[in-house]
């Protein structure tokens, strides 16, 4: 069936409109600009444009046209993931000092802990018998234990704090998390989906360890050719970025096939490429363009047309929602903090850490998203996780300020001031560190 | 030295706590999953009073759909009206009440048991307008499983 396009076109047209103007209003605020995104995508849902003005929302977002915006929104996911997996580099990895090494481990392991035990009170309130406490449980740690590496890279990067020994243990950190994150979401994914696959567990997991094999072993020699070529001539031509494109989408195919999401294809051909500085962000500049500036946004919205605030009603989901809130904070922001200043930072350090690591963002959704679409998660767990994602990406920047900032630099009041003080340092800093905002 | 072994002590704990936990959920029940588009097939039709503004629609009840939260149920209904009802699942039991989103309703009930043997899910439920007395009996048949308005995407 041909998509109807005048819908796709307006509904395109709105969401880019509206995620760009909350997307600029919230950088006015010193908010990282994904938050912005991420309101504007629920705001366009059923908990706003779907309550005061259910016509409107009837006609813009009709149930028959969500396939192709869920569609285009997939590939934009996909190439997301993909310059994830592109940014991190695991060198970072190499040679940690015992306080990356127990703190990383503790605010993966701590939340995740918190998580799966707020598990027991939620499985029998929010989910029903058509899913396995243990896929829900390990779910739950998971969404308390991940971290927005991108959107914590930015922060990092715009406070000119890449340098310093918080950020280089807040960026280790969370390249950690997110590689633990993503190994425990697969096997959540394996295990929800073995029960409907053609492929037994056993071929499932063989073919995944194979194909990891593959990638790391043989693609990445390839691709690695792709770095001397552009070390010599110092451009990325139109036929390695189709060769490029065909290796994320062929990868993303592959892992769908074996049963777990196609992100973890794109974000694995990411980790495989060359880290040439040049390469990474002449890349990025190509992609990021139509990934996270055209795409990206629609992602958003598609996550808030299936955020419907509206399932919250009562005082009892009220407070379950409030509940998964403290528990995330305490599990990754207590967790963190703790650690680090076990392992000898200063309680100035290991506050921002916590608030660094307690930052979700964008991340937490493709999480979510997975755990919906799989299953595991019911629309208004979905939605009381969505809420948590948004409020702790949101809390990161000013709680940073007033533990960070306001006592490295007490003559000066606002983040604004030493931000602008250090930005052209910081522009020149960015553009060797791609990140998305 | 000192802190490899808090750092073993507490990962260990830690990690025992997790497998603790899992092994713990495994005694847990969650409600019966009566989540998904659900296809009416029979109905029975008793009038009341159409007078009072309020009589069933019964030709336009083909499908339900519920979104499921553990025990609380979100029901719209495949009417024009996309009716929609809250209620929640006690055992097998169903109750669910029309809601809408800015107050004015028609007052629509739902009343209904849900068998899940034999495969499909069937359910028996009564719809019920009562300011006018009129009802309408289904019989629904579960069509799918998935939660929320994933079935229309």
């Amino acid at each position: 069936m041909m998509p109807d396009l005048p819908t796709l076109f307006l509904q395109i047209v709105v969401i880019l409109a509206l995620a760009r103007a909350l997307g600029w209003l919230f950088r006015k605020i010193y908010q990282p600009q994904v938050v912005g995104e991420m309101v504007a995508g629920v705001l366009l849902g059923p908990s706003l444009l779907g309550w005061v003005a259910p016509g409107v929302y009837k006609t813009l977002f009709p149930p028959e046209s969500l396939g192709y915006l869920n569609s285009l929104s997939q590939v934009g996911l996909i190439l997301f993931m993909f310059l994830v997996g592109l940014e991190l580099d695991l060198k970072v990895l190499r040679g940690l000092g015992h306080a990356t090494v127990v703190t990383s481990h503790v605010s993966i392991i701590f939340p995740f802990f918190l998580g799966s035990g707020l598990a027991i009170y939620l499985y029998p309130r929010l989910s029903d018998d058509s899913v396995s406490f243990t896929n829900f449980a390990l779910f739950m740690g998971a969404a308390m234990s991940i971290t927005a590496f991108p959107v914590l890279a930015r922060i990092l990067t715009e406070r000119n704090l890449l340098k310093t020994r918080l950020g280089s243990v807040a960026i280790t950190c969370a390249a950690v998390d997110d590689v633990t994150g993503w190994c425990i979401l697969a096997g959540i994914v394996l295990l929800a989906r073995a029960s409907e696959s053609s492929l037994p567990l056993w071929a499932a997991l063989s073919g995944v360890a194979g194909f990891i094999a593959l990638m790391w072993f043989g693609v990445r020699q390839l691709v690695g050719k792709m770095g001397d070529f552009f070390e010599r001539y110092g451009t990325v031509t139109q036929g390695m970025l189709v060769i490029i494109l065909l290796l994320v989408l062929s990868a993303g195919w592959v892992t769908e096939r074996l049963g777990i999401h196609a992100v973890f294809g794109a974000f694995i051909s990411g980790v495989i490429m060359p880290k040439n500085h040049g390469l990474v962000n002449s890349l990025t500049e190509k992609i990021n363009d139509v990934a996270v500036v055209l795409l990206l946004p629609l992602f958003f919205a598609f996550v808030g047309l299936q955020t419907s605030l509206g399932l919250l009603s009562g005082a009892k989901m009220w407070f379950f929602a409030a509940l998964i809130l403290a528990t995330a904070v305490v599990g990754k922001f207590g967790g963190s903090m703790l650690s680090a200043r076990f392992t000898g930072l200063s309680w100035r350090e290991a506050g921002s850490l916590g608030v660094l690591m307690n930052t979700r963002g964008l991340m937490e959704l493709v999480l979510l998203t997975i755990g919906l679409e799989i299953g595991v998660i019911s629309q208004a767990l979905f939605s009381m996780l969505v809420l948590m994602a948004i409020t702790t990406t949101f809390m990161t920047s000013p709680i940073l300020e007033w533990i960070y900032y306001s006592r490295l630099y007490p003559k000066k009041t606002t983040l604004a001031e030493t931000a602008n003080e250090s930005e052209e340092a910081t522009v020149d800093q960015a553009s060797s560190f791609p990140v998305i905002e | 030295m000192r802190i490899a072994i808090v750092y073993f002590v507490v990962m260990s704990l830690v990690i025992s706590g997790v497998f603790g936990i899992l092994s713990l959920g495994t005694h847990l029940d969650a409600p019966a999953s009566v989540k998904g588009k659900w296809a009416i097939e029979a109905q029975q039709f008793i009038p009341g009073n159409e007078t009072c503004g309020g009589s069933l629609d019964w030709e336009e009840y083909s499908t339900l759909t519920m979104i499921q939260s553990g025990p609380d149920l979100e029901i719209t209904l495949g009417d024009t009206y996309h009716t929609l009802l809250m209620g929640s699942l006690m055992g097998e039991i169903i109750i669910a009440k029309e809601k809408h989103p800015h107050g004015t309703t028609r007052g629509m009930e739902l009343e209904g048991k849900v068998d899940r043997q034999p495969e499909p899910d069937r359910l028996e439920a009564t719809l019920t307008l009562p300011r006018c007395g009129s009802s309408l009996q289904v019989t629904a048949i579960r069509v799918n499983s998935s939660n929320g308005e994933g079935d229309s995407q």
